[in-house]
């Protein structure tokens, strides 16, 4: 078979040029998500050697991702003007963060100053919850419960994964070069090529397309049911009542649904009493029946309410 | 002693919390118990659709109200709530929460977002300011006697 080839090429200078330009376009859809459009390729190539010498390149990559995320779910909102909250709720979250498995994330809790019921997560960490949540919480416990449950979809990668196959790129174009070209501002209206189609868009407006549509959507059932399992047990053995979790839950089943403060949280959400009934099991473990937890109901309107 | 100041230490000193008027429905038939527990006695059966009262409740368990005037433990997970109004969620108190009374205008979506976008980045290096440090955190579990304890992921 390679005799043949080799003498096949040594006899014909088309054919040699026919494999050279094969040989190119191949190169050029391997490195397509940034060759056309003025992103420096250089430039990437650099950030993504960076990333590796930093050692685990799938943990860089989380923090990486969730910085950008987070810039973007920040630039559409507006943070809640009020010191003492913030550094409450950073308290009691950073609490929760102690008792699951990565404690050495670097958790950082938002309030916005949002009338709406919501809270979610972004990877690496950043875990968001609204004013109106707050207000309509009873107590400490029932807070950390909804943070332990937005912690949960950080541990299992549930945003992170949802991300990285929305954004949707190209062939051999990983997120992270993704977030790399983004940030760095680049502004080629036609930046991804390759054989297999078209983007037309930036690197920022496809990660801010992503964005919107996971936030908006949510995820998917299954991962809230698992994330709500944990939040139970997290819940617990920070030492807070379990079942916080739970009167949370039947809160957001009585509400009114057509209710706009419920809106966007009831239309990125399974239905709450599917997810009561799914907690069935996890409520009759035995860890549910001890006694002497906690659901700080004082501490929790002091630093809310109190001046 | 009053008896006002008797039901005000009664509630004090128990762990477990008081509604009110609370009403709420049943999701399927279940067991009107007289202790908190799976193991003690069944007062009656409450069917499916049932409408009870809660009183109050400990752990995973309510005390009831029946509407034929029965009290008991009732599961928790059997329980929904009617569709209610808000009471908290007021604009005032929102204000309150936000420590100021008047909020910043409307934001324009357009041309403001795609800015924020940019500046959203040094927005979010100030917030980093608010987070605990692990040390602050057990201080603050162990003011309240929030205490640690083992648990494993349940695993259906």
């Amino acid at each position: 078979m390679f005799p043949s080839l080799r003498l096949k090429f040594g006899k014909s200078y088309l054919l040699k040029l026919i494999l050279l330009l094969a040989i190119f376009s191949i190169g050029q859809v391997v490195f397509a998500g940034f060759s056309i459009g003025g992103i420096d390729v250089k430039g990437v190539f650099d950030a993504v050697s960076k990333t590796k010498d930093l050692g685990d390149k799938s943990e860089t990559e989380e923090q990486l991702i969730g910085e950008e995320v987070s810039t973007i779910l920040l630039a559409k909102s507006k943070v809640l003007e009020n010191d003492r909250v913030q550094r409450y709720v950073n308290r009691v979250g950073r609490w929760v963060a102690e008792n699951t498995e990565r404690p050495e994330l670097p958790w950082h809790f938002i309030v916005l100053n949002d009338a709406s019921f919501n809270a979610y997560a972004a990877p690496g960490g950043y875990v968001f919850i609204t004013s109106g949540t707050l207000l309509h919480l009873d107590n400490e416990a029932e807070l950390a419960s909804i943070l332990a449950h937005e912690m949960a979809h950080v541990l299992r990668k549930h945003y992170l994964e949802s991300i990285k196959s929305k954004a949707k790129v190209g062939l051999a174009v990983d997120v992270g070069k993704l977030v790399y070209g983004s940030r760095s501002g680049n502004s080629g209206n036609s930046v991804f090529t390759s054989q297999f189609g078209s983007f037309a868009m930036t690197p920022e407006d496809q990660m801010i397309s992503a964005v919107d549509n996971l936030y908006s959507k949510g995820l998917d059932r299954d991962d809230e049911y698992e994330a709500d399992a944990m939040a139970m047990v997290i819940t617990a053995r920070a030492g807070y009542d379990p079942f916080a979790f739970l009167t949370v839950l039947q809160k957001i089943e009585g509400s009114r649904p057509d209710a706009k403060e419920w809106e966007v949280f009831l239309n990125s959400h399974p239905p709450a009493s599917g997810r009561i009934d799914a907690l069935e099991p996890v409520s009759e473990q035995p860890f549910a029946e001890q006694e002497g937890y906690q659901l700080l109901e004082d501490r929790y309107s002091h630093h809310l309410f109190d001046e | 002693m009053s008896r006002f100041s008797v039901l005000l230490i009664f509630f004090l000193l128990f762990p477990s919390l008081s509604y009110g008027e609370k009403r709420a429905n049943v999701v399927r038939d279940a067991g009107l118990m007289s202790q908190p527990s799976s193991s003690a006695t069944q007062i009656m059966s409450l069917t499916k659709n049932s409408q009870v009262q809660i009183l109050e409740r400990k752990g995973g368990w309510y005390r009831v109200s029946t509407d034929s005037g029965e009290e008991g433990w009732l599961k928790l997970i059997v329980v929904r709530y009617e569709a209610v109004g808000t009471t908290r969620s007021s604009p005032g108190v929102l204000s309150r929460l936000a420590g100021s009374t008047g909020t910043t205008g409307i934001r324009g979506m357009d041309e403001e977002q795609a800015m924020e976008a940019r500046g959203g980045k040094a927005n979010l290096s100030q917030l980093k300011r608010f987070a605990a440090s692990p040390e602050e955190a057990s201080t603050f579990a162990r003011d309240r006697y929030l205490i640690q304890r083992k648990v494993e992921y349940y695993v259906p």
